[in-house]
């Protein structure tokens, strides 16, 4: 047995261990809450699967992650910690997807055309949401350069802002006075992504989202940007060294991740919302890097990943919904079970052993030859 | 009768990818001598130091101090029982100043128990500074430090803490010979109280001759032999440590020097505090030869190196490759014009250190057309076949190409750093200490292949610490004293060591019209 193949196993050993660690945890806290633990923890556990509808909320959640994913994953493999991705996934919906709520005259012309105008919509709001996102991507970046702010305070400030511009658009631009609520108006048929589940609001964002992990894949491994990215991330001086512009791939970098953060933004809203009523952080941004962690950094894991966390929040919620496990513990025991799939040293040990092992009995074959 | 203060009995170690790094090793120190731990690169010295630190738990193997078994689970613990380290890569935290290095982990507070006291962090230093005269600025910050300073702040830290077992990893890899000399006399003195104890690992085998009562050596990670130093001869030790001859000197036909490549005119560079580094430089290298640059450390030699290379940008003079200024270019158009480069600083800029082998060798190259598919992505096919191929060729002992360059001995760090370099078809080569912390035979190696390249018809720069070195394998030297060209010597082979010294020291200076010789057309 080579060292590769202990490891696979002990890596597979290891996640399934740690998510059973994490259940057992939250089994122990809920015992001391609830006055049904079995029924509490089989909605936590079984409740996502008990209906189309609460499946569906799985994947909605999955859509928009898939995407500040791929830009989280993007941004650390460049060893840059901007958390402006959140930013882009909010301000490019907010800029782009109003145009048509506005200019109705113009784009009307659109609904004519049925599925083809959906399409000529759809791609030009994606592409518009990108240039949006690239552009307010590469500002800390920039920033950093000019000026030598660090990346990550910039962005939260940018984030802060962008927060503050969105509920400014929506409450007193966008503002539909018919319907009441503090929301644009509804968006025209023409302009939604098309839903695929009935009674879900599971769309063909889903598919966006899954092409662009692999976009990413093929970005950080196949291509010259991401070679380029990777060693930047790992050493900017020897990139430097090398003949690598650090300046210019940290600024390519953020500016695709700004771009796929904000084409996730759009579609998202498109596919999910009726209206446009975005006025807080949608923490997608930040549990972008949860996922893009999880997924070991990895694009071509991050669909696992990021249905793994929408998986988890789906159960807390029907759990939350339907017995007396109050709402607040739903948020803990998240975080337990995150921590506790994070926990890279679980059972090094053991591993540790096994390629000594191994490594011993190697020896004592060559030995023997 | 000596007696044995360490004992490290059978040891075994694998690392957590299984590779086996030592197998039943012993090692007997007596207390009071300097004992030689010698091998390879990848023999498993720095690894069963490690374990003697603390830093890597031994598979196997009992470690005896003072007679008395004992478990050392950490630095700490190591460092209760006497034993200090000294590591063979710097750990220190460059944004701190000496002082503050000196004591991390053991500050004196102020009298309100809240306030660091730094008055007494500099006395402190200053007293053990003087006390072992190993002279340090505890004041100035770790990264504006030389090198030679941040090795002497390493030997300090271990002695401040009450190290009676010293450990000292390739000390001397970055110090010049005066300062390797210097630093003889000191650690020498510390053992003469019979109190200290060190064992000394080093590379460069007339050290170990001058320095050593006694030596083990490691190969291919089990102790092949132990011998008191002056039953041996050099050549003897590195029979021992190969298992072959290794001839150092190197077999050269003089040179044909052909047209130049690298040109520099009037190259005047300040550092940042505006100290002037280099004064008014000039000089020349041509194809076919070997142009060797000596000089105390701190010369201009690291700014040279730096200006050449697009590291950093000069103000007055300029420097032509192939007739074109490198004014205003970027690292890759420099490279483009046919320039390669072996840094100094091996992990800052040699390597990335958690890249793969593969990355490695490739960062310099992956974006060139033959490396890129029909679709502009990168030909992995390719560019696997091609590492594979300089990993044999250039003797890396790596497991994979895929593993993380920080996996490999410090040997093997150079040898991929030089499959790089060496390979890219150069015009000219920066080679900056090609061969510090480097084994006998990979030094042998890589010196060959220097001599190769320029019989190919390749003009090499070397710049380099070892004297040794510079006479060996330079055709022609230039010294840098005062920073400026001391001396310009057209034969190297007619140069005596004791000569060079002399230009280094500024006991002797050439005339004006005797150095512009090295400027050709
Ligand atoms: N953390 C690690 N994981 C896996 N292998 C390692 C690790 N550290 C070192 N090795 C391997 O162990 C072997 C011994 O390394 P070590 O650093 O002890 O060599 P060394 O004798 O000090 O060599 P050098 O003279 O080049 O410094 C090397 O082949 C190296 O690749
Ligand atoms: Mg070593």
């Amino acid at each position: 047995m080579t060292n590769k193949q202990i490891e696979r196993r002990f890596e597979a050993i290891r996640l399934v261990a740690s998510v059973a660690i994490a259940v057992v945890l939250c089994f122990i806290i809920i015992l001391f809450i609830s006055d049904n633990p079995l029924k509490a923890l089989r909605y936590l556990v079984v409740g996502p699967f008990t209906s189309l509808n609460r499946f569906g909320q799985i994947i909605e959640k999955v859509q928009p992650l898939l995407l500040t994913g791929c830009a989280m994953n993007l941004m650390i493999l460049a060893g840059n910690f901007s958390m402006i991705p959140e930013g882009c996934f909010l301000l490019a919906p907010c800029l782009t997807v109003p145009v048509v709520i506005i200019n109705e005259k113009i784009f009307g012309g659109l609904a004519n055309l049925g599925e083809f105008g959906r399409i000529i919509w759809v791609t030009c709001s994606i592409i518009c949401g990108g240039i949006i996102g690239a552009i307010i991507g590469s500002i800390p970046s920039l920033i950093k350069r000019k000026w030598g702010c660090d990346e990550v305070i910039t962005s939260i400030m940018l984030n802060a802002m962008i927060v503050q511009f969105d509920d400014w658009m929506v409450k007193r631009v966008l503002y539909d006075e018919a319907s009441g609520l503090s929301a644009s108006k509804p968006y025209p048929e023409y302009a939604k992504v098309t839903r695929l589940i009935y009674g879900t609001r599971v769309s063909t964002a889903i598919f966006v989202g899954l092409v662009f992990c692999f976009v990413t894949y093929l970005i950080v491994y196949h291509t010259k940007l991401g070679f380029e990215a990777r060693l930047v991330g790992l050493n900017p001086s020897f990139a430097k060294y090398s003949g690598i512009s650090v300046a210019k791939t940290g600024l390519l970098i953020a500016g695709l991740a700004g771009a796929f953060a904000g084409i996730g933004g759009v579609i998202h809203t498109l596919g999910y919302n009726e209206r446009f009523n975005w006025v807080a952080e949608t923490g997608f941004g930040n549990d972008g890097i949860f996922v893009g962690i999880l997924a070991k950094n990895n694009p071509l894991l991050l669909p696992i990943s990021a249905f793994a966390l929408g998986y988890l929040r789906v159960g807390a919620e029907t759990m939350g919904n339907n017995t007396d496990v109050p709402l607040e513990l739903i948020q803990v025991m998240t975080s337990l079970i995150i921590m506790m799939l994070a926990a890279d040293q679980l059972f090094s040990g053991a591993k540790h052993r096994a390629i000594v092992n191994n490594a011993k009995r190697l020896e004592a074959a060559k030995e023997e030859k | 009768m000596a007696q044995e203060v360490l004992l490290m009995d059978k040891i075994t170690k694998v690392y957590a990818n299984g590779f086996v790094a030592n197998q039943d090793v012993t090692l007997s120190v007596n207390k009071g001598e300097i004992h030689a731990l010698v091998g390879e690169n990848g023999a498993g010295k720095t690894t069963l130091m490690k374990v003697l630190f603390g830093i890597e738990q031994p598979e196997g193997g009992r470690i005896v101090i003072d007679g008395k078994e004992v478990q050392i689970h950490n630095p700490l613990e190591a460092i209760q029982y006497g034993v200090g380290m000294v590591h063979q890569h710097f750990m220190q935290v460059p944004s701190l100043t000496v002082a503050e290095n000196m004591v991390l982990g053991m500050e004196p507070k102020s009298k309100s128990k809240i306030f660091l006291d730094k008055a007494e962090m500099i006395r402190m230093t200053e007293e053990v500074s003087k006390k072992y005269n190993l002279i340090v600025d505890p004041t100035l910050k770790i990264e504006d430090c030389s090198v030679v300073a941040k090795q002497k702040v390493e030997i300090l830290k271990a002695l401040i803490r009450g190290a009676k077992i010293l450990i000292l990893d390739e000390p001397t890899a970055v110090l010049t010979p005066q300062e390797t000399d210097e630093l003889f006399v000191e650690l020498k003195n510390l053992v003469a109280d019979g109190e200290h104890t060190i064992v000394f690992i080093s590379h460069k085998l007339h050290e170990v001759k001058a320095l050593c009562d006694r030596l083990t050596v490691l190969r291919l990670g089990k102790s092949v032999g132990k011998a008191n130093v002056a039953d041996v001869t050099e050549a003897d030790i590195s029979r021992m440590m190969v298992g072959r001859d290794v001839i150092l000197e190197i077999d050269k036909e003089p040179a044909q020097p052909k047209e130049t490549v690298l040109k520099v005119e009037h190259l005047t560079i300040h550092n940042d505090f505006g100290k002037t580094m280099l004064n008014d430089v000039n000089f020349s290298v041509r194809k076919g030869e070997i142009l060797g640059v000596a000089g105390v450390e701190g010369n201009g030699q690291m700014e040279l190196a730096e200006a050449i290379s697009g590291l950093r940008t000069f103000n007055h003079g300029d420097i032509k490759i192939n007739n074109t200024s490198i004014k205003g270019k970027t690292v890759r158009q420099i490279r483009e014009l046919g320039f390669s480069h072996i840094n100094e600083d091996r992990m800052t800029y040699g390597v990335a250190d958690k890249a793969s082998v593969k990355n490695n060798i490739m960062a310099d190259r992956y974006y060139k057309k033959e490396y890129l598919t029909r679709h502009g992505l990168l030909d992995h096919k390719k560019i696997d076949a091609e590492v594979d191929e300089l990993i044999k060729k250039f003797l890396v002992k790596t497991e994979t190409r895929d593993e993380q360059v920080k996996m490999l001995s410090g040997g093997n760090i150079q040898k991929v750093v030089v499959a790089r370099e060496f390979s890219s078809d150069p015009d000219i080569i920066l080679a900056d200490q090609p061969t510090r912390g480097i084994d006998v035979g990979a030094t042998e190696f890589i010196r060959n292949q220097l001599v190769a390249l320029r019989d190919e018809g390749k003009a090499v720069l070397l710049i380099s610490a070892d004297l040794n070195e510079v006479l060996e394998v330079s055709d022609s030297i230039i010294v840098l004293n005062n920073n400026e060209i001391a001396a310009y010597i057209e034969d190297a082979s007619k140069l005596e060591e004791y000569e060079l010294g002399e230009y280094m020291l500024g006991v002797k200076q050439m005339t004006a019209e005797e150095v512009a010789k090295v400027v050709h057309d």
